[in-house]
C-alpha cells in the first residue's frame, strides 16, 4: 500500500473506531457516510449546474445488498439544458434490478447506490438551452432514479400525449430498449417469431417484433406468463415440458429476453436455419455449454442488443438512436400500436420498498411494478431544500440500540397513545373482597377513573378492610356475605389468594354479582372453568385483571400491530428476572398482609409463571391475536412452586416463542419482551421501540422508532373504567373471562408439559374439562 | 474438412460472404490452421493498431472465443467458422451483449445465405 493510501486507511480506522466508541454501530456509520456523500454530490452537482437551489424529497436507496430503503435526498433545480421532474410513477426493472438488489454478475448499480430506471412526472423547471419543454409538462424520462423528484438531461425527457396513460409511459426505457430489440431483428413480413421470457421486456419486444412477423411461440421456464403469452397471438411453452416442440418451431427470429445465462441456449434450439436471435436479456453470469456447433451448422446470427449500443450508430432519421427509439415506443401507446396495460403490475407505494424488493428478490413478486410516487404526502414529496443544511452524520434508527425519537410536538400518529378515559360512561360500585396488598391499587384505580367508586370492603383481616374503607369512603362490611347482599354493589374485586378465587368466585356469582378477578383467573385450569360456567349460569360477567394491556406502550404497540406493522406474526419473546426477597415469601411486596401463600403450590397454583408471566403470556395473545397451540416447556423445581420456566411457544399460524422466567435472579429485574413478523419488529421490554416495512402514519419504513417518553396511566383505573364502559353500554368487558382461561390453560400446559418433557396442547386441556362438564361447552 | 485436408470451398465462400461488405484489412482471423491460412490467403488481415471490424474465429475453443470478441471492435462481427467446435462456457452479457456484437454461424454445409445488415454495416 502506498503511503498516501495507508495514511488515509490509517484515518478512516481512526475515526471510525471514535465513532464506535460514541455509540455509533458499522451500520448507523454506513448511513452516515452515505448521506455525507449525497450531501457533498448534490451541492456539486448544485455547483456544476450554477443552480445553488435545491430540492429535496425522498428517493430509494440500496445500502447494503439486500437492504433497500427511501431516504431523502436532495437535486438541483434544473441548470442548463437540464429539467428537474416532480415524479408520478417510476417503473421497476424487475430483471434488472434484482440482479442490482443482489448484487449478482454483470448487475453493478453506481456508487451512490440508487436503482432507477424511467419515469413519468410533471416538469418543475426547464434549464436554460431545454428548448420545447415547459414547466407543468406531462414527461416521460429515461435514466431516473426512483425518487420523487428528479433532475434529468433534457434529452432525456420526452413530452407525452394526452391519450396515453402516465403509468405506460413510465416505461420509456423499457420501450426504448425492446424498440431497439425488434430494430435490430428486423423481422420481416411473414417471419415466425419466438421469444424466451415471459417478463415486460420478452413479451413488449415480442409484440413490437410480431406486428411484421408471425408470433410463433412465448418460452418460458414456468407458466407465470401464460394469460401475457396468449394476449400476444403465441402458445407458452415451457423448456421443461416442452423441449420437443421448441426444437421444431424453427423459428426465424428469436428475441432472448431472460437474463439467464441459460436462455441462450434455449433460443438456439429454437431458432431454424439461417435464424436470427437478438439477446435482449442482460445474462447474470457465464453460459454453459454454449453449442458452437448448432450455431455454426444452423447458421445461427447471434444479435448483441444492449440499450447501450443505441449509442453505437444514428438512428432511422439521423438523430440520437436512443431518443429516437424512446419517441418512436410513445408513438406506438399514443396509436395503441402496442399494448403494455398489461405488464405494467402492481403500483408499490415507495414507503414499501424494502418488502417490495425483499419479495422480488425472493421470487415472490415477478413482473413488472412501479412505484407510485403520489401516494407520500404531497408535502414531503418535493420542497424547497437549503444548501446550507449539514449533512446528517448522526446515524439514527439504523440499529436498535440508536432509534430515532419522536420529537415531542410533532409525535407521529402511530406513536401517539390513546386518550384513556375517552368516552368512559356509566358507573360501576365495587365491593373489595381481600384488602391486602393488590387491593389498594386495585382501590386506587377506581378513584383514579372516572366511572368507578368503591362502595364496599372486607377482609378477614378487618383492620385491612377498615383501613382500606376508610381511604375510600366505603363501608367496610363484617362478612362476605353481607358484600354479597348489598344491593349497591355491582361486581366484587377478588384480590385473595389464588385458591380462593374459584371458590369466592362462584359464590359471588351464585349471588347474582358480575366478578373481577385479580391475575391469574384462578389456581388452575379446572377452576377457572368452574368459574366461568357458574358467570354464564348466573348471567353475570367475569373478568380477569390483565391490567398491563392499558399500559401506554402496549396501546401504542396494539395500534401499530392493528395498523399491520409487524405484517404476519412469526415469533415472539418473553423474559422476566425477578429477584423475590425472603419477605415476599411472607407478606408480598408490601408486606401489608402476612401470608405465606405464595410459597404453597396448593394455594398459588405455581411460581413465577402463574404469578407474573402471566401478564406477558396475557399481552402477547392481546398484540399478536394468536393463540398457543403447543407448548414444550421446562422448570425446576419440579415439585412445589418453580423458581425457573423455559417454555417454547407454538401458536396458531406456525409463529414460534420463547419464554423464561425466574424469581431466584440475583440483582434487579430484568425483563425483555418483543415480538415480530414478516414485516417488522417491536420491542416493548426494555425501551419500547419499533421497525417496519409498512408505511404506518408519521413513520419512515425501515428506521427504528422509539415509543419516546409516553404519558403515565393508572392502568387499573383504565381497566376499571374501560370495564364499567363497556357493561354500561351492554357490551361484555373487554377481558373477558375466556381471556383468563385461555391464559389458564397455558400455564397449566407448562406445568404438565415439565415434568413429563413433552409438548402439551392448551386446547386439549380445556376440551378435556369441556367434556367433563358438558355445561361448559 | 474436406478428404484431402483443406476445408471445403463452401465454407470458405460462406465466411468471405460474411465479410465481404467489410474491408480486407479490418478483418482478422484468428488460429493459424490451415483454414485460418486459406482464409488469409484470401487477402484477410486485420491492421493490428485498429481494432478489427470483424473477427473469423477458426479455433473452435472457448478461449478463442473470448479472445475475439475481446478483439473486435464495439458493434463488430465474430464469425464462427472452426469445423466441429466443442460447447463453451462463456459470459455472453459481457463478451457480446454489452457491446453489440454479431457472431455468425458458418458451416459451409449449404450455399452461403446472402449477408446480412448487421450492424457494422450502418457505420
Amino acid at each position: 500500500m502506498r503511503p498516501v493510501q495507508s495514511l488515509a486507511a490509517s484515518a478512516q480506522q481512526a475515526v471510525s473506531a471514535k465513532l464506535y466508541r460514541s455509540g455509533y454501530t458499522p451500520k448507523s456509520l454506513e448511513e452516515t457516510q452515505r448521506d455525507v456523500l449525497w450531501w457533498v454530490y448534490a451541492r456539486v452537482q448544485a455547483g456544476l449546474n450554477l443552480r445553488p437551489l435545491l430540492l429535496s424529497g425522498w428517493g430509494i436507496a440500496w445500502t447494503s445488498a439486500g437492504y433497500a430503503e427511501l431516504v431523502p435526498i436532495e437535486v438541483p433545480r434544473a441548470g442548463r439544458d437540464r429539467v428537474t421532474v416532480r415524479v408520478l410513477f417510476s417503473s421497476v426493472s424487475p430483471g434488472t434490478e434484482r440482479a442490482q438488489y443482489l448484487k449478482l454478475p454483470n448487475a453493478q448499480v453506481g456508487v451512490l447506490g440508487r436503482p432507477g430506471y424511467s419515469a413519468v412526472g410533471t416538469v418543475l423547471s426547464v434549464g436554460g438551452g431545454a428548448s420545447g419543454l415547459a414547466p407543468g409538462d406531462l414527461v416521460a424520462v429515461t435514466g431516473a432514479a426512483h425518487a420523487s423528484v428528479v433532475n434529468v438531461p433534457a434529452d432525456q425527457a420526452f413530452r407525452v400525449a394526452p391519450s396515453v396513460a402516465p403509468e405506460q409511459a413510465a416505461l420509456i426505457m423499457l420501450g426504448t430498449i425492446c424498440i431497439n430489440g425488434a430494430d435490430m431483428a428486423a423481422t420481416q413480413p411473414g417471419e415466425r417469431v419466438a421469444v424466451v421470457g415471459s417478463g415486460p421486456i420478452g413479451i413488449v419486444s415480442f409484440r413490437i417484433a410480431c406486428r411484421a412477423g408471425v408470433p410463433a411461440a412465448v418460452i418460458a421456464t414456468t407458466r407465470r406468463g401464460e394469460a401475457a403469452a396468449r394476449s400476444s397471438g403465441a402458445p407458452l411453452l415451457t423448456v421443461d415440458d416442452d423441449g420437443e416442440e421448441i426444437r421444431r418451431l424453427g423459428a426465424d427470429v428469436v428475441i432472448e429476453a431472460t437474463g439467464d445465462p441459460q436462455g441462450i441456449n434455449h433460443a438456439i434450439a429454437a431458432a431454424g436455419e439461417g435464424g436470427r436471435i437478438v439477446l435482449l436479456g442482460s445474462a447474470r453470469g457465464v453460459t454453459h455449454a454454449l453449442s458452437l456447433d448448432e450455431i455454426r451448422r444452423k447458421r445461427l446470427r447471434l444479435i448483441g442488443a444492449h440499450v447501450d449500443t443505441l449509442d453505437l450508430h444514428p438512428g432511422p432519421s439521423g438523430g440520437s438512436a436512443r431518443r429516437e427509439a424512446g419517441e418512436r415506443f410513445l408513438e406506438l401507446l399514443a396509436g395503441d400500436e402496442v399494448a403494455v396495460a398489461d405488464l405494467l403490475g402492481p403500483a408499490i407505494d415507495p414507503r414499501r420498498a424494502a418488502a417490495f424488493y425483499r419479495d422480488l428478490a425472493q421470487n415472490v413478486h415477478t413482473g413488472g411494478a412501479y412505484f407510485d410516487w403520489r401516494q407520500l404526502p404531497s408535502a414531503e414529496a418535493v420542497r424547497r431544500g437549503h444548501i446550507l443544511r449539514p449533512p446528517n452524520v448522526l446515524g439514527l434508527g439504523m440499529d436498535s440500540a440508536r432509534p430515532l425519537r419522536p420529537h415531542s410536538r410533532r409525535r407521529p400518529e402511530s406513536l401517539m397513545p390513546p386518550d384513556p378515559f375517552a368516552g368512559a360512561a356509566g358507573r360501576l360500585r365495587l365491593g373489595l373482597i381481600g384488602c391486602g396488598d393488590i387491593a389498594v391499587h386495585n382501590a386506587a384505580g377506581a378513584a383514579a377513573a372516572p366511572n368507578v367508586e368503591v362502595v364496599a370492603c372486607f377482609d378477614p383481616n378487618r383492620r385491612l378492610a377498615e383501613d382500606l374503607a376508610s381511604r375510600h369512603g366505603a363501608a367496610a362490611v363484617r362478612s362476605q356475605e353481607e358484600m354479597l347482599a348489598a344491593p349497591d354493589v355491582d361486581a366484587v374485586v377478588l384480590s385473595v389468594p389464588h385458591d380462593l378465587h374459584g371458590p369466592l368466585a362462584i359464590e359471588a356469582c351464585r349471588a347474582g354479582k358480575n366478578v373481577i378477578v385479580e391475575k391469574p383467573l384462578a389456581r388452575d385450569l379446572d377452576s377457572a372453568m368452574a368459574m366461568s360456567q357458574a358467570a354464564a349460569e348466573n348471567g353475570v360477567w367475569l373478568s380477569p385483571c390483565f391490567p398491563q394491556r392499558y399500559e401506554a406502550k402496549i396501546q401504542v404497540a396494539r395500534r401499530l400491530v392493528d395498523e399491520g406493522a409487524l405484517g404476519d406474526v412469526r415469533g415472539t419473546l418473553i423474559q422476566l428476572f425477578l429477584d423475590k426477597s425472603p419477605s415476599y415469601w411472607q407478606g408480598g411486596f408490601s408486606g401489608r398482609a402476612q401470608s405465606d401463600w405464595r410459597r404453597l403450590k396448593e394455594r398459588a397454583g405455581g411460581g413465577v409463571l402463574i404469578m407474573n408471566l402471566s401478564h406477558h403470556l396475557d399481552l402477547m395473545r392481546y398484540l399478536s391475536g394468536l393463540e398457543v397451540e403447543t407448548v414444550l416447556a421446562l422448570a425446576e423445581p419440579t415439585e412445589g412452586i418453580e423458581d425457573v420456566v423455559a417454555a417454547s411457544l407454538r401458536y396458531t399460524g406456525g409463529a414460534l416463542g420463547t419464554l423464561l422466567g425466574s424469581s431466584s435472579t440475583r440483582g434487579s429485574t430484568e425483563e425483555a419482551m418483543s415480538l415480530w413478523g414478516s414485516e417488522g419488529r417491536l420491542v416493548l421490554e426494555p425501551r419500547a421501540r419499533v421497525y417496519t416495512l409498512r408505511p404506518s402514519s408519521g413513520l419512515r419504513t425501515t428506521r427504528w422508532y422509539s415509543f419516546g417518553r409516553l404519558p403515565s396511566v393508572n392502568i387499573r383505573a383504565v381497566y376499571l373504567s374501560r370495564l364499567a364502559t363497556a357493561v354500561s353500554q351492554g357490551r361484555g368487558p373487554e377481558i373477558a373471562a375466556a381471556d383468563g382461561i385461555a391464559v389458564q390453560a397455558i400455564i397449566e400446559a407448562v406445568y404438565r408439559s415439565a415434568p413429563e418433557q413433552a409438548a402439551v396442547r392448551p386446547a386439549e386441556l380445556t376440551g378435556e374439562l369441556r367434556q367433563a362438564v358438558p355445561a361448559i361447552a | 474438412m474436406s478428404a484431402g485436408g483443406g476445408h471445403s470451398a463452401a465454407l470458405i465462400a460462406e465466411t468471405m460472404a460474411a465479410v465481404a461488405h467489410l474491408p480486407a484489412d479490418r478483418v482478422r482471423v484468428t488460429g493459424d490452421g490451415p483454414l485460418a491460412r486459406q482464409l488469409q490467403g484470401r487477402g484477410l488481415h486485420a491492421d493490428t493498431a485498429q481494432a478489427p471490424l470483424a473477427v473469423v474465429e477458426t479455433t473452435g475453443r472457448g478461449a478463442g472465443l473470448t479472445a475475439a470478441c475481446a478483439a473486435v471492435a464495439d458493434g463488430g462481427l465474430v464469425v464462427l467458422a472452426a469445423d466441429g467446435p466443442e460447447p463453451v462456457d462463456i459470459d455472453l452479457y459481457r463478451d457480446a451483449h454489452r457491446r453489440g456484437l454479431v457472431m455468425l454461424g458458418t458451416s459451409g454445409h449449404r450455399a452461403p445465405a446472402p449477408s446480412g445488415d448487421d450492424s457494422l454495416a450502418r457505420e
